[in-house]
């Protein structure tokens, strides 16, 4: 009776045995169990390879350097085996490098990037601006492409356009813009990553540009405004600049850039022409009101001198890389 | 007795059974090989940490209306960790007009019939003895380096970087115009007809933030590139901008005329690193 009682124990206690873990994982990289059709023991006593070399070579094993460098002493496995040293200072440069691949390749591909612009350099107009910008890579490294921005109603006047005519009577001209649109030629000469508190790695690049294009640009009447208004006009600007993309994914990436455009700028008159007639018409100079070449409703007395002008611009975006996918070259 | 020990083996049967460990259902993940364990950067160069550095810079105001200045100074700074540091800087230096100050200067209130003295507007010649000027800065600062790291420049040159961002108190020692009261339009001491009173220092302050650059080189040198605001009011076109109306002004050069400027700046470096050689992780 004691005896089923034990026995009934017994397989209450097997319950009790830890069960197999399903999850393990099956595979074993123990190579001590033969490896009959592939060693990587380069000892010598591999028999396919030593077996099939041997008869021609000597029964040569090894790696590849010892093949370039010639027969080797035949070992066998009885025998003790001494390591070769081996003089690499006769071999050729090596020409295939262990080099990471470039986490974003831009051979080939497109970039869409939408931007907002701010100008650096005026104190008396901020220029604002909404844009967008088209590229296409030639190369990794060169690039082309064309550029559009639209300032209209997005331009700022400061306060000193107050203070400094109340103070020192001196009226500053001042223009606005319409839009702007350039072509570029891009060059990237450096890339890097960076960490942040050494947990993520971004990627980002720099990139120099330069082009020309055009500004549609007219002077704010601030000398004469009961009497002038301008029309827009087109202004020839050359670009240079430099700029940034810090990649969040392969194909998008933030986008800073400062770019200068410089160009000739009409400018209102500072002089008011002193007659008074609006009749286009009057020639006689000699009367009261004047005539109309130096009237000043004429407004071919309006613009002044063209000055060489600076538009330095900020503009920050986010460039959007297509196609999404690339394929590397070589594998990784 | 035998309904007891029915009990007794269903009792046992139960806890062997509530003893069985679970089955393991979810594989584990083992990184195997030279890379298991292995920290995300090996042998990484800490050009910071424990480390002195001393910036020999010269620093250029931006966005100026009336005077650009270029200060020479240093920065000294401590890092405390490989990302966070504290320090100081100290500039001094000089000024010059801007286009708007020249013009200022070469118009004059001798351009102007039958007047021969402004408070705001300068005689001919005499725009420097009302434009504040910038004699020095100072900043106390603590700094935070979140980003570290590498590029290459042509493909040929590599080099380390860190981009950090700064914060602290700034102290500025700027020249004013002297305060000058004509409330009373009458001519005398305080309000001289054709000629300025002197002008007057005082130290202004106000935070001081911005960021910047640092690549190195090697171990004991650098570049470093940096932005810095220190916002704080001064009078820098030494006007009358205050009284009950724009029209209408008190006619005193005081403190009321002072205005917000975010006095920004550009600073170039040559950072030196002490002691020379930098610890590497493992």
């Amino acid at each position: 009776m004691m005896k089923r009682w034990f026995g009934l124990l017994g397989l209450a206690a097997l319950w009790g045995l830890p069960a197999p873990a399903w999850g393990q994982d099956e595979m074993t990289f123990d190579d001590t169990g033969g490896g009959d059709e592939m060693t990587f023991d380069d000892t010598g006593g591999g028999e396919e390879t030593g077996g099939e070399t041997g008869g021609e070579t000597g029964g040569e094993t090894g790696g590849d350097l010892a093949g370039l460098l010639g027969a080797a002493p035949t070992t066998t496995s009885e025998e003790p085996v001494e390591e070769a040293v081996i003089d690499t200072s006769a071999l050729p440069e090596p020409e295939i490098w262990a080099v990471q691949q470039s986490y974003v390749l831009r051979d080939g591909r497109f970039e869409l990037t939408p931007t907002y612009g701010i100008s650096l350099n005026d104190p008396f107009v901020t220029h604002n601006a909404f844009g967008i910008k088209l590229g296409w890579y030639i190369t990794e490294v060169l690039g082309i492409g064309a550029s559009f921005q639209w300032y209209q109603g997005l331009d700022a006047e400061s306060e000193d356009n107050f203070h400094i005519p109340r103070s020192f009577r001196l009226v500053v001209p001042i223009n606005e813009y319409q839009l702007g649109a350039n072509l570029h030629f891009s060059y990237v000469p450096i890339y890097g990553k960076l960490t942040i508190f050494n947990e993520w790695i971004f990627h980002w690049d720099c990139f120099i540009e330069g082009g020309v294009g055009f500004l549609y640009t007219r002077p704010i009447p601030v000398v004469d405004p009961e009497v002038r208004t301008f029309d827009f006009g087109i202004r020839v600007a050359a670009n240079i600049g430099i700029g940034a993309r810090i990649f969040i994914t392969k194909f998008v990436a933030v986008y800073i850039q400062y770019l200068d455009f410089m160009y000739m700028e009409r400018l209102e008159n500072l002089a008011i022409a002193p007659s008074e007639t609006t009749d286009q018409n009057d020639n006689d100079c000699e009367d009261a009101n004047g005539c109309w070449a130096t009237s000043r409703y004429n407004d071919s007395t309006w613009l002044g001198e063209s000055k060489f002008t600076n538009d330095m611009m900020l503009f920050v975006g986010a460039s959007i890389f297509f196609p999404f996918t690339f394929d590397y070259e070589y594998p990784k | 007795m035998k309904a007891t020990k029915i009990v007794l083996l269903v009792v046992l049967a139960s806890l062997g059974f509530s003893a069985a460990p679970r089955a393991a259902r979810a594989q584990e993940i083992q990184l195997e090989g030279p890379l298991a364990g292995a920290p995300a950067v090996r042998r990484m160069v800490l050009y910071r940490e424990g480390r002195f550095f001393l910036t020999p810079s010269v620093t250029f105001t931006i966005l100026d209306t009336y005077r650009r200045h270029m200060l020479f100074g240093a920065k000294a700074e401590y890092n405390i960790l490989d990302w966070l540091s504290a320090g100081i800087y100290f500039g001094g230096g000089f000024g010059w007009r801007t286009g708007i100050a020249d013009q200022i200067n070469d118009l004059g209130i001798d351009d102007v019939p039958g007047q021969d003295y402004d408070l705001n507007f300068p005689l001919r010649g005499h725009v420097d003895n009302q434009l504040g000027q910038l004699q020095w800065l100072g900043a106390v600062e603590g700094r935070v380096i979140p980003l570290r790291g590498k590029f290459s420049l042509f493909g040929k040159l590599f080099l380390a970087m860190d981009v950090y961002v700064n914060l602290g108190v700034g102290i500025a020692g700027v020249k004013e115009r002297g305060t000058t009261d004509c409330s009373a339009q009458v001519t005398g001491p305080s309000c001289p007809q054709d000629d300025y009173l002197p002008m007057e220092t005082r130290v202004a302050v106000g935070p001081s933030f911005g960021g910047g650059v640092t690549v190195y080189f090697n171990d004991w040198i650098g570049l470093n590139l940096e932005y810095r605001s220190t916002p704080f009011t001064w009078n820098q076109s030494g006007t009358d901008e205050y009284g009950e109306s724009e029209v209408v002004l008190d006619r005193k050069i005081d403190s009321n005329d002072r205005f917000l400027a975010w006095n920004q700046m550009m600073t170039i470096g040559c950072t030196f690193i002490f002691p020379f050689t930098a610890e590497r992780t493992n």
